[in-house]
């Protein structure tokens, strides 16, 4: 199955912080993104948030509490965990930043495990954005499927491929073959027959070709018959 | 009305020996030649020229297989019969229309009020023992069968397109459903207009399914389709869009419980 990774922002103005966390991060699997002070913050995440932002408490310019703040009011953002940095002196501060919503805190100088395990911790408890659409008035999609056509007569043929059909259901069938056989105007139909399995993951389903004239359907008689 | 498996022996209203098919035609010769065909075949016949003595006799006698001249009486009466056979018989019933013409919107929608097949006029044997061979069994048809002859080559590639309802979507994949099994671990390209709009691209792009599962509510299958986890464009418009719907939408937008992602 693939995985795709959780991003990250991160907003520090110390560039050897940048880059420390960012090779951390990265190597342990996360995108991330780097502002240097809140005003860059918000130009990245602009119409794209990030699953997570690593906030400095102490920025210049606009604080990191200020952020917060604004974060918490910006309905675009609001699902968004924010873990706050702050140096042993600024604990005050810290948890302040949590009575203004951040999800967690952590100390400076920060040990990576500890980093990385409130930063698992957090995005397990973290619930994201989908939508549902409620029953009856839920989109179609168009699925193509391809496959062979392993074998033919003039009333149908078997098409293998990684899909059960719905026996009975009329089908939009595209084919080099039907050219051939002067047939793209037919029809076709899954059969009642049931489906046969024939390897990991590979399905013979029977389709029968419906509505061709006589003389297509003894031109493909004919035709047919000389592939023995 | 015909009896051709032996006037006298048999009571009026007594149904042939099964498997037997009611055949509606005004075309008497045809009606004819259809019993015989059928006989040679195994199935017995018992012919109507109208749709009242058609209706009569699937209502009293219940047949194996209907066959309905889509021309009969006036315009649309032949799809009305083939509604009726439903009604009475179910969907379980083989029933074939019978036309002079090869016309496609007349078999589609033929097909879609509950037709099986359609056999066109003058009458061919071979065909018309190739199709109900799919749907009767006697020993004729077994022996007759057509068989399915292997395309050379190993086979000639096809393309199928289905439509699957999209239930869920959420920034890795959205949750399909069908009465149609996908294969897990199989790749598909999908494509909708509420696709394009969100991805941008009217391509149609390439999912993969990571998990199938059958439905206790409905006969259906639900499958979770995949975005491609390597294009980074594709995943940063369907966070875009799904932030944009919840702007717009404040509070209708359900949670999801965590996926596995990297970093753990």
């Amino acid at each position: 199955m693939t995985r795709i990774a959780r991003d990250i922002l991160l907003i520090d103005d110390d560039i050897d912080i940048q880059k420390l966390f960012r090779k951390l991060l990265e190597n342990s699997g996360y995108q991330v993104r780097v502002a240097s002070n809140v005003h860059e913050a918000s130009s990245i995440v602009k119409g794209f948030p990030p699953h997570l932002i690593l906030l400095d408490i102490m920025l210049d310019g606009e604080s990191g509490l200020s952020y917060l703040a604004r974060h918490q009011k910006d309905p675009s953002l609001a699902d968004v965990p924010v873990i706050v940095c702050s140096g042993t002196k600024q604990k005050d501060i810290a948890f302040q930043a949590l009575s203004l919503g951040a999800s967690d805190y952590i100390m400076k100088p920060v040990e990576s495990h500890i980093l990385l395990q409130k930063i698992r911790k957090t995005l397990k408890d973290q619930r994201f954005t989908s939508l549902s659409f409620p029953p009856g008035r839920t989109p179609k999609v168009k699925v193509k499927i391809q496959g062979t056509i392993v074998s033919a007569n003039e009333t149908g043929f078997l098409f293998e491929a990684p899909l059960k059909i719905d026996l009975e259901t009329i089908l939009q069938v595209q084919s080099p073959l039907f050219e051939t056989l002067g047939c793209e105007d037919a029809v076709f139909q899954r059969t009642k027959s049931p489906t046969i399995a024939t390897g990991p993951g590979q399905y013979l389903n029977d389709i029968a070709v419906l509505g061709l004239s006589p003389d297509s359907i003894r031109r493909i008689r004919r035709l047919v018959g000389d592939w023995k | 009305m015909n009896l051709p498996w032996g006037k006298s022996k048999l009571a009026k209203d007594t149904p042939p020996p099964r498997p037997w098919a009611l055949l509606v035609d005004d075309d008497e010769d045809f009606n004819k030649m259809m019993v015989l065909v059928l006989k040679k075949i195994g199935v017995h016949c018992l012919t109507t020229t109208n749709s009242k003595d058609f209706l009569i006799k699937l209502r009293e006698q219940k047949p194996d297989l209907c066959l309905i001249d889509l021309n009969i009486e006036d315009f649309g009466v032949g799809f009305t019969l083939i509604q009726a056979v439903r009604r009475v018989l179910g969907p379980q019933l083989p029933l074939f229309v019978v036309s002079g013409e090869s016309d496609k919107k007349a078999i589609a929608h033929a097909v879609e009020v509950g037709a099986n097949d359609y056999i066109t006029k003058p009458l061919d044997r071979d065909i018309i023992t190739s199709k109900l061979s799919r749907y009767l069994r006697t020993e004729q048809l077994q022996e007759a069968k057509g068989p399915l002859f292997p395309v050379p080559e190993g086979g000639v590639p096809a393309l199928i397109e289905l439509d699957f309802n999209l239930n869920e979507i959420d920034e890795f994949g959205m949750r399909l459903s069908s009465k149609h099994l996908l294969n897990k671990g199989s790749v598909y390209y999908i494509s909708s207009p509420l696709l394009s709009e969100i991805t941008g691209t009217k391509q149609p792009l390439l999912y993969t399914i990571a998990s199938t599962e059958a439905s206790t509510e409905s006969q259906e299958f639900n499958a979770y389709a995949e975005f491609d986890a390597t294009n980074q464009s594709i995943l940063v418009a369907v966070r875009r869009w799904l932030v944009l719907q919840r702007s717009l939408s404040e509070g209708s937008l359900q949670g999801l419980d965590d996926r596995p992602f990297q970093g753990e």
